[in-house]
């Protein structure tokens, strides 16, 4: 052996087992996780880090379903997006429709053990209103006689009375038929005696999962409260994972390492497609909508001709097909198809280039306009302001498009500075009311929701009615009335509901699509082989 | 030695405090504000008010600048707006995990990119130096982002060798390590290997064979340790440039560590969380930085003179 082949000899040999190590130093890790998969399962659902697990803070959907495994609020929602009863066993309404009075579950125990009693409502809801809790979303206790002035910082009497331990009695300034659905939301979640300044990190409520640990940006980890009264969960272990990149998510799932996998848009057809793939779809259509806001109050948009062209131009249809791989239903109105208020017999506005250039001239542009459009930077929002831009140039609708980040985007449609921008709606609560209310009534101009700044007196009439209105059927007459309007007048020009779409491991039993982000609290599902 | 570092330290100063301005002139004049990731996509105007006054957003520039950099001063790097944890504890709980990531990628890195380098070298033009040069060139041109994905269809889906993604115990590591490392492998073997064969050249490597050395004391000792300058350099540049943030291999592989955090921060407008892990993370780069210098002096006894002064 001469002296260079041995020298490479042995360099080759430590290159040999530092390879070596790396491939088998992982070892067998399957083993163990097979055991602990009937126990624990692993959702991989959220993609970024919950912004807080306060209640008050809770605005992203992260937060938002954790918040729903923790706590309880009086109301809550089924996955179906039902509202049933929580913390209150049942209601009644005052026959003016402005107090509603709670009957609360008397035995309910918080996590550290703590009866809960009426007392904990009125202070919970003081909290949010308090200014210093710095809450993000106070709104849904707006209704509430004297929540405005609290919410200032007034020190005004709030309409909220406690006769006894397990009855809450709320005045509402006006009626409010939903009422009871804005109490299922994160905000309006019941919190105990003491929460102090470390709550976000050791949250202790009255819902089916407790806080074990939460490593950020890794995972949140739950086990399941024994003495949940509405039924303890049948698995031990509830795993948050954040994964934030869509494609690592898949493959964990087709590893076997997750249980629920949020199928991304762009991956539709290929899970729709493969037959053991298909095997594990289930999907339901959500409450979510896609739609260009049109700001009513800019240049040319002002002309109800010119949004209607708008609205000719778009061939939402092979838009959908394409684009969403046709996960989801045309939209002809704000209020989607599975709730009251739905109008099956509304026809969307024919894909017409022609009328469109039509009403374009008759408003006064037989050249056409020049507009822009914004979206934020995401997947795919891009590609489909690109997609809207050539079917609007073909009617001589010319756009520039502007790519924001979603915080700048927000911003900026709030201020009113966009002509056009492309977004979805995802419903806090179920129900027409949160469609056409937050996202067309002058009330909600701008930071409401309403970037169209769409003002119209009789379609407000509509609304406030509707929400008023104690009779269900006639409540969904006024919602249909309402819709109608705002879609002749193009408020706004909804493109579709969109199809929520999951992977579930076939071991995991009883999984309901939630079609509102909080809906699914996994206490009907079980791990079996 | 003692004055070098003393002199080191000042000058990053004003260093450090030209980070400071820039990154809050930035998320200044970028449009969108935390505000509106506090409040959701329903909120009411009074709220949002409520909150820029309480976050002082609409305070003059100066006094805002004033108010952070004070902070500062006194150690606190401030609470973020958005989730309203203290800065730190959330570097304190980040940071360990980019540097084991960062770490193994290097260590991997060193290990490898060396050994290819100094053996493909040694046999220069033989099928082991072809096969080395052509996968580096690979290594060196294909995206992090895909390596990263593949590497997951392989070891993950296909042979359940190891996990996709996620952090804990050691064979979490692996793949990341694999993938961040990946780009600086092929770059030191390539820079490892030009350098064995200058020096390999060099008189001193004739003399040294014709005292009658071994080959491998010729090649270990005096070649490889002559041939170490650039190598050092590449490992320094591209350990400060993981440590601050390996962003794409940490999102694809769910890795928890900083970049993460400093991006979602941006997207938030989270100026406190922004500002206080950027300019954490200039200490660490100057920091890296620095020992790279002297290491120069280790390895070189020419480059000492610089670090004694």
């Amino acid at each position: 052996m001469t002296p260079a082949s041995y020298s490479t000899t042995r360099m080759r040999s430590i290159f040999a087992v530092t390879i070596a190590f790396l491939l088998v130093a992982p070892g067998c890790r399957r083993a163990d996780d097979r055991s602990s998969v009937r126990h624990t399962l692993v959702d991989s659902r959220d993609w970024y880090d919950p912004r807080s697990l306060d209640p008050a803070k809770a605005t992203d959907v992260p937060s938002g379903r954790a918040v729903g495994y923790l706590f309880d609020g009086l109301t809550r929602f089924t996955p179906a997006g039902e509202v049933e009863p929580a913390l209150a066993r049942s209601w009644d309404v005052s026959p003016d429709g402005l107090r509603y009075t709670f009957h609360l579950r008397d035995s309910v125990t918080f996590h550290d053990g703590t009866l809960f009693r009426a007392k904990h409502v009125s202070q919970s809801f003081q909290r949010l209103l308090r200014p210093e809790t710095q809450a993000g979303t106070v709104w849904p206790l707006f209704p509430i006689v004297g929540a405005r002035a609290t919410a200032a910082g007034k020190d005004a009497p709030l309409g909220l009375e406690t006769p006894d331990d397990t009855t809450v009695v709320i005045t509402l300034t006006e009626p409010l038929a939903i009422f009871p659905k804005l109490l299922a939301m994160p905000a309006a979640a019941i919190l105990p005696d003491h929460v102090g300044v470390d709550f976000s990190e050791k949250p202790i409520g009255t819902g089916p999962w407790k806080l074990v640990q939460w490593k950020h940006d890794d995972y949140l980890k739950f086990a399941r409260n024994t003495a949940y009264y509405g039924g303890a969960p049948a698995f031990d272990t509830l795993l948050a994972r954040i994964i934030p990149e869509p494609s690592t998510a898949v493959a964990e799932f087709e590893a076997g390492t997750v249980d629920v996998l949020y199928i991304p848009e762009e991956q539709t057809r290929s899970w729709e497609n493969t037959d053991e793939r298909r095997a594990n779809l289930v999907s339901a259509p959500a409450l979510r909508l896609w739609y260009m806001g049109v700001n009513t109050t800019r240049g040319p948009l002002k002309d109800v001709r010119v949004r209607q062209a708008l609205a000719h131009a778009i061939d939402a249809p092979t838009l959908l097909a394409q684009l969403l791989a046709g996960r989801g239903t045309v939209a002809a109105g704000v209020v989607p198809p599975s709730l009251d208020g739905f109008d099956a017999a509304r026809k969307p506005f024919p894909y017409d280039t022609l009328a469109a250039r039509r009403l374009l001239a008759e408003a006064g542009y037989p050249n056409g306009v020049d507009l822009e459009l914004w979206s934020s930077q995401t997947s795919p929002w891009p590609r489909l302001a690109q997609t809207l831009q050539a079917y609007l140039a073909a009617a001589n609708i010319r756009l520039k498009l502007v790519q924001r980040d979603a915080s700048a985007m927000r911003a900026a449609a709030r201020a009113g500075q966009t002509d056009l921008v492309v977004k979805d709606w995802y419903a806090d609560y179920p129900d027409a009311e949160n469609f056409l209310y937050p996202l067309l009534h002058t009330a909600n101009k701008g930071a409401g929701g309403n970037v169209s700044f769409f003002s119209n007196p009789a379609f407000d009439r509509l609304v406030d009615d509707a929400r008023r209105e104690a009779d269900g059927q006639r409540r969904a007459t006024l919602y249909r009335s309402a819709d109608s309007l705002a879609y002749q007048q193009v408020g706004l020009v909804p493109l579709f509901f969109y199809n929520e779409m999951y992977a579930v491991q076939p071991w995991v039993k009883g999984f309901e699509v939630p079609v509102i982000f909080n809906g699914q609290r996994w206490t009907k599902v079980s791990l079996g082989q | 030695m003692t004055l070098f570092l003393l002199r080191r330290a000042l000058l990053s100063i004003p260093t450090l405090f030209g980070v400071l301005v820039v990154v809050f002139m930035l998320l200044y004049v970028a449009p969108g504000d935390p505000v509106q990731a506090m409040v959701g996509e329903r909120a009411d105007a009074a709220t949002i008010e409520r909150l820029r006054a309480e976050l002082r957003l609409d305070d003059p520039l100066p006094t805002q600048f004033a108010h952070y950099a004070g902070g500062i001063l006194t150690g606190d790097l401030g609470r973020s707006y958005i989730t309203n944890r203290p800065i730190l504890t959330d570097i304190a709980e980040r940071f360990p995990r980019t540097l084991q990531l960062a770490g193994a990628a290097m260590l991997l890195a060193t290990v490898l990119g060396v050994s290819i380098g100094a053996l493909a070298a040694v046999r220069p033009h033989s099928w082991f130096d072809r096969v080395a040069l052509a996968t580096t060139y690979l290594g060196i041109s294909f995206p992090v982002y895909w390596i990263g994905l593949l590497l997951i269809l392989f070891f993950a889906v296909t042979l359940r060798w190891l996990p996709a993604s996620g952090y804990g115990r050691p064979e979490f590591l692996v793949l990341p390590a694999l993938a961040l490392g990946s780009r600086s492998i092929a770059y030191l073997a390539r820079v490892t290997r030009s350098a064995m064969l200058e020096v390999l050249g060099a008189d001193f490597v004739r003399t040294a064979r014709a005292k009658g050395l071994t080959e491998r004391a010729v090649v270990v000792r005096h070649a490889l340790r002559n041939a170490l300058m650039p190598v050092v350099t590449v490992i320094g540049l591209d350990f400060g440039a993981y440590l601050t943030g390996s962003i794409l291999t940490e999102t694809i592989f769910s890795w928890p560590g900083i970049g993460r955090y400093v991006v979602m921060a941006i997207s938030r407008r989270d100026l406190p969380a922004v500002q206080g892990s950027v300019l954490f993370l200039s200490v660490v780069f100057v920091m890296v930085n620095l020992l790279t210098d002297l290491t120069y002096g280790r390895i070189d006894p020419r480059a000492r003179k610089a670090t004694e002064v």
